[in-house]
């Protein structure tokens, strides 16, 4: 009862327009006057900001948004563009495919994904529609390329995922290789799909016309180099995530003043919405602790798994309710405060129920990643539609395929955990 | 009627006065903060690749990262950031409202969290006080002086609040800040 009041508190701080950290801190103070003496909240208050704020692992939000900012200013992603397209310019539909080629590429360098959709639009869309590729199935395409920085390591996601359950971050980036793999590859599927299916998705005459242009060249090795850093020190376990992240961004930050597109305004920018974003995520954080001390008085999660036991509920229902739920909410909300909020109830919840929080990781993240492309919220879709100045109904249309096959990769993932696990363990 | 507009006119020019203030400490911050961030890169990175490398690590990188560059460089973002439009805020309802009601419930949500935050630096501003006259340091290698850690909070957090309570008593258009969503979150 006592939890379904803080909850209805925050429901209604956040229905009038309180922004969501806050919302969390001031329903988590009210909330917990019903539980603990003044006293003992007021003391709980004293410590929040520091206790969070001095974690050194924190310190991988900046440092992987800040990498992925650098990469941005730095052109990467034009590069990586002309060098995939490059390889596939002669498949029908391939510069497409060269745009999830260079988002799993990218996403394998930055962690945030819509940093990354913003990138990959830059770099692909004016060409995508000069080869006569229409508005729809190219905005469609770069949004969804872009979400995959959210599960392919290194994944600001899964640090904010592991920071609210103490999960190991690094088994996550490791249980996201697979998953990540698998989606850019359903994702390619689906735009020989709709080759396939609407040939008139190109116009033919347009696309011969840039055939026959010369080709252009990229510089991808750098790019690799950084890959290639991170990945490595991730997998032989040389380097903790924290480290990984500083050496990720002092990395990227090298190959922008070495392509020499890093300006003065270019890096000041990067820098500013670094700190905007970390400072956003973690005054997030912090309230949201305020409100997970109130879930923890509350003993909800035993309360829901003794609810559980008693209805005689399976588990694997729980799981399907769960992430329709979520399938719902990301939806309407942003996907950082929904893992920030939720994660601490429905990871132990799932533990509970015998599941591993790093595979429970894996399947809030794929739900996450399909709420940045979804209607009416999605980010990415919004992002990418901004910055190719598109029609916003258009490239929901346009995105609608790649929605149907990230269900089907997120029925995959929940009925094969050791998909997620495999890399993990 | 005179007497109205002349209130009303000096309640805008001391706003607008502290707003000018604010902005200059929020673009010392910002800039502090900014270094930081670097300083804090440079530093994990070497301190990485001297342990890796030449097995020789800085002693006191650690420390000196978690305890003392990692909160300043995130509280001295707080204000800032929330006046570029730094937070996430879900508007579905309150746009179905017309707009007087609209701000009207944007103006008390906005006083509600700035007091929130108030409470927030006061207590950490106390606490601070509290170890700072106790000189209390963290033994090692290097005696750390804890309250130095901590006056980061009632500073950060106190910038912030000033900041949402000014928005919240400040222009309509002030209430409204849309976040630059590239480079955000996830």
């Amino acid at each position: 009862m006592t939890f379904a009041i803080g909850t209805l508190f925050l429901l209604l701080f956040i229905a009038v327009g309180i922004p969501v950290g806050f919302a969390m801190g001031l329903a988590g103070v009210v909330s917990m006057l019903m539980l603990v003496p003044i006293n003992s909240l007021l003391a709980l208050m004293t410590t929040v900001v520091h206790g969070t704020l001095t974690n050194y692992v924190m310190l991988t939000v900046p440092m992987f948004v800040l990498m992925a900012e650098f990469l941005g200013s730095g052109g990467v992603a034009e590069d990586l563009m002309l060098s995939c397209n490059r390889l596939l310019r002669k498949v029908h539909g391939g510069m497409a495919i060269a745009a999830v080629l260079a988002g799993a590429v990218l996403a394998s360098a930055s962690g945030s994904s819509t940093a990354s959709a913003a990138s990959i639009t830059r770099a692909a869309y004016p060409a995508m529609r000069k080869a006569g590729y229409a508005a729809s199935i190219a905005i469609g395409t770069i949004s969804v390329s872009g979400t995959l920085a959210i599960m392919i390591p290194p994944s600001v996601a899964f640090v904010l995922y592991g920071l609210m359950t103490d999960t190991s971050i690094g088994q996550l980036f490791l249980a996201g290789i697979v998953p990540g793999v698998l989606t850019a590859l359903g994702y390619v599927l689906t735009i020989l799909f709709m080759m396939k299916v609407k040939p008139e998705l190109i116009d033919k005459a347009k696309q011969k016309m840039v055939l026959e242009q010369p080709e252009s060249k990229g510089k991808v090795w750098p790019i690799v180099l950084l890959i290639v850093l991170v990945l490595g020190c991730l997998y032989s376990g040389v380097a903790t995530p924290t480290e990984i992240s500083a050496l990720g961004a002092f990395g990227a930050l090298i190959i922008s003043v070495f392509s020499r597109r890093m300006s003065r305004k270019n890096f000041t920018t990067a820098v500013g919405n670094t700190l905007r974003t970390t400072a956003m995520i973690l005054t997030i954080i912090f309230c949201a602790h305020l409100f997970g001390y109130f879930i923890s008085f509350t003993k909800v999660t035993d309360s829901m798994l003794l609810w559980i036991t008693n209805h005689g509920l399976s588990p694997s229902w729980v799981v399907v309710l769960t992430v329709l739920l979520y399938i719902l909410l990301g939806m309407v909300m942003d996907q950082a405060a929904i893992i920030i909020l939720t994660a601490p109830i429905t990871a132990p919840l799932m533990v509970g129920l015998g599941y591993s929080p790093i595979w429970w990781g894996v399947i809030m993240i794929k739900t996450a990643e399909i709420g940045l492309v979804s209607p009416p919220m999605g980010l990415n879709v919004f992002v990418a539609a901004a910055a190719a100045k598109a029609d916003l109904r258009e490239a929901f249309y346009g995105v609608m395929p790649f929605v149907i096959t990230e269900l089907v990769l997120l029925s995959i993932l929940v009925s094969f955990p050791q998909l997620s696990l495999i890399m993990a363990y | 009627m005179e007497m109205t507009g002349m209130k009303r006119m000096s309640f805008r020019t001391i706003h607008s006065l502290l707003d000018r203030c604010l902005r200059q400490i929020e673009k010392a911050a910002i800039i502090l903060a900014g270094g930081l961030l670097l300083i804090v890169m440079v530093l994990v990175s070497y301190d990485t690749a001297s342990r890796y490398l030449f097995n020789a690590p800085l002693g006191f990188q650690y420390f000196l990262t978690e305890n003392y560059l990692l909160i300043a460089l995130v509280t001295m973002a707080f204000s800032w950031g929330f006046r570029t439009g730094g937070y996430i805020r879900i508007q579905g309802i309150t746009n179905l409202l017309p707009i007087s009601l609209r701000n009207a419930i944007l103006r008390l949500g906005l006083i509600a969290s700035g007091l929130f935050v108030a409470v927030l630096a006061w207590k950490g501003g106390k606490y601070f006080l509290k170890i700072y006259l106790a000189g209390e340091v963290e033994v090692g290698t290097i005696n750390w002086p804890i309250a130095w850690s901590w006056i980061w909070v009632p500073v950060g957090c106190g910038l912030l609040a000033l900041r949402v309570l000014l928005i919240a008593v400040g222009p309509d258009e002030g209430l409204n800040i849309e976040y630059e969503t590239e480079g955000d979150t996830v």
